[in-house]
């Protein structure tokens, strides 16, 4: 457990939450300008990446990284590392990932329930992996060799959902808590994937957050969605391009109130607004961690 | 749920099933009229990955793309996309083989220098994306022994790009860079004239693409080729008469088009002294 970081400003009222208890945002480079200006630096409590766009050893946006970590706390946030691959994982890929993670040094280390890699491919989207024992035996082992190679235990996050595999034994909640158990690992809940997969394919959401673990959620992720009707059936599509959802906001303040603050990030990906914006979003969600506070002490 | 059991007894492997669900996502990709009826959420998936990857093209050639118009490209991007789907899961890296396929595509062919000012732009992604390694140090040059100067071999620069084109692909692609792409455009009635760009990482944290003139192309263009020192300096001359060694070097290097020397570079080259083909 680290101890609280002072820049994150932010309170932490548990000591058994991990430090910050408090809302960031995504760093794009749409923004890099404004997180460089030393005369003006933004109020963020602190920011997450995308791990892949600083795969590249050393080159100018390593550098802009490095220089933007010397005043924010950064959590590293992989998209690509297909923990789901039934190949294993990418060596190269988590190579370059432990590169920059001792380089960072980030407050947290996240990746997904899902596959983007076979046969050699990278694919560029989360798909989704029937659950059952087999794929918990592989997902296991992946998590495993990530985490001895990054020398620590990383977050794993639920998916939004969009189909119903077949094959599937075990539910989403249930597979996760016994991915925690086997392998050290903590969850990155989030809430709009869960409100996604609810609506998609009719995931109990109750039941989900009564089976996992409480202890192992690490961080909450927010982000805007977006509803697809052209098809037979109308999907929500976790979109990271828009505000989020007046839905969204009460699961996650009713998550909040149940399991206690934790470390909550905004993420917009996709027609990225003004910064200003973007931090209002991070504020909501900090008025809803301190509110949570409050009532516990 | 006796029938569930039977079902997942007969159930894939995960590789088996994950083979099978890549199959169907780029299969249709370049001709949705043939796309059958699939479920909703098997659309959101093929649509992502097949939207994400040509928009990682069009973000990477926005010149090559303005070039030829946003439909023509989308569908050459999709071309791509099927022929060359990424390897690594790093996207910055996609599209080093877009140029070269632009190259050899049909529709694409009929602008000839289309491929050129693609390799224009993936040469500006690999400079911004390359360690960082300083520049070549004159003095150090100025401090070797006269023999060991003239044998010296200098080496491109590892961010540095050196593109010789039979087509003014600098003007084209500076014209579209300035805020009124069309006139500027409009100056250049012949295209078919040659230019030698060098793209490189002058500093830590910029970029610059210059077009080279003749003395600097053969002098660089002969070190790339492994030229000796003073063969390459002697290209030099020999393209241009009047060429100034010094000042010619000093703007490489200030470009840092090639390296700090080495040990490597000081090094004769076996070959230069047997025929061994080892």
């Amino acid at each position: 457990m680290r101890a609280a970081d002072p820049r994150a400003g932010g309170r932490v009222c548990d000591p058994r939450v991990p430090s910050p208890a408090a809302a960031g945002v995504g760093l794009r480079a749409p923004h890099y300008d404004n997180f460089l200006d030393a005369d003006a630096r933004p109020p963020a409590r602190w920011l997450e990446v995308h791990a892949e766009n600083y795969f590249a050893r050393g080159g100018m946006h390593r550098r802009t990284l490095s220089a933007i970590a010397e005043f924010y706390p950064i959590s590293i946030h992989g998209v690509a590392l297909s923990l789901g691959s039934a190949e294993g994982l990418d060596p190269e890929h988590l190579d370059r990932l432990a590169d920059l993670v001792a380089e960072v040094d980030p407050i947290l280390v996240s990746e997904h329930l899902a596959w983007s890699r076979v046969g050699g491919v990278y694919y560029n989207d989360l798909l989704p992996l029937p659950l059952n024992w087999e794929t918990l035996d592989i997902v296991s082992a992946n998590v495993e060799q990530a985490q001895r190679c990054l020398g620590r235990p990383i977050l794993v996050e639920n998916p939004s959902g969009y189909l119903a595999i077949d094959y599937s034994t075990l539910g989403e909640a249930e597979f996760l808590s016994r991915l925690v158990s086997r392998t050290g690992c903590g969850l990155l809940l989030d809430v709009n994937n869960l409100f996604v997969s609810a609506a998609n394919l009719g995931l109990d959401m109750e039941d989900w957050l009564a089976t996992v673990p409480p202890t192992a959620i690490g961080e909450i992720h927010l982000a805007g969605h977006a509803a697809d009707d052209n098809g037979r059936a109308p999907l929500l599509i976790d979109t990271h391009g828009a505000p989020v959802a007046e839905a969204v906001w009460a699961l996650y303040a009713s998550v909040v109130a149940r399991f206690g603050p934790r470390p909550t990030l905004v993420e917009w990906d996709s027609d990225i607004p003004p910064l200003e914006v973007l931090l209002a979003e991070a504020d909501r969600a900090q008025a809803i961690l301190e509110g949570a506070c409050v009532e516990k002490t | 749920m006796r029938g569930k059991d039977m079902k997942h007894r007969d159930a894939p492997s995960l590789l088996e099933f994950q083979r099978r669900f890549a199959a169907g996502l780029l299969a249709e990709t370049i001709d949705p009229a043939r796309a059958s009826p699939i479920d909703p959420g098997m659309r959101v998936h093929r649509s992502s990955v097949s939207a994400s990857l040509r928009q990682a093209i069009e973000a990477a050639f926005p010149v090559t793309r303005a070039l030829v118009g946003d439909a023509f490209f989308a569908a050459l991007a999709d071309r791509f996309v099927v022929a060359e789907p990424p390897r690594l899961g790093w996207l910055f890296a996609y599209g080093v083989r877009f140029p070269d396929f632009v190259a050899a595509d049909g529709p694409a062919r009929g602008v000839p220098y289309l491929a050129d000012v693609a390799r224009l732009e993936w040469a500006r992604i690999h400079a911004a994306n390359t360690s960082d390694t300083g520049e070549l140090n004159l003095q150090a040059l100025a401090r070797l022994a006269p023999d060991a100067l003239a044998a010296l071999r200098l080496h491109l620069h590892p961010a540095a790009s050196f593109i010789v084109s039979p087509y003014r692909m600098f003007d084209i692609w500076w014209a579209h860079r300035q805020a009124d792409a069309s006139r500027s455009l409009a100056s250049i009635e012949k295209v078919d004239i040659p230019q030698t760009v060098l793209v490189s990482r002058p500093s830590d944290t910029e970029t610059s693409v210059v077009e080279l003139d003749v003395g600097d192309a053969a002098l660089l263009g002969s070190v790339l080729a492994g030229a000796r020192f003073d063969d390459a300096c002697q290209a030099a001359i020999d393209a241009e008469a009047d060429y100034d060694l010094g000042a010619g070097l000093t703007r490489l290097a200030a470009l840092r088009a090639v390296c700090p020397i080495t040990e490597q570079c000081l090094r004769t080259r076996r070959s230069e002294n047997s025929d061994s083909p080892l």
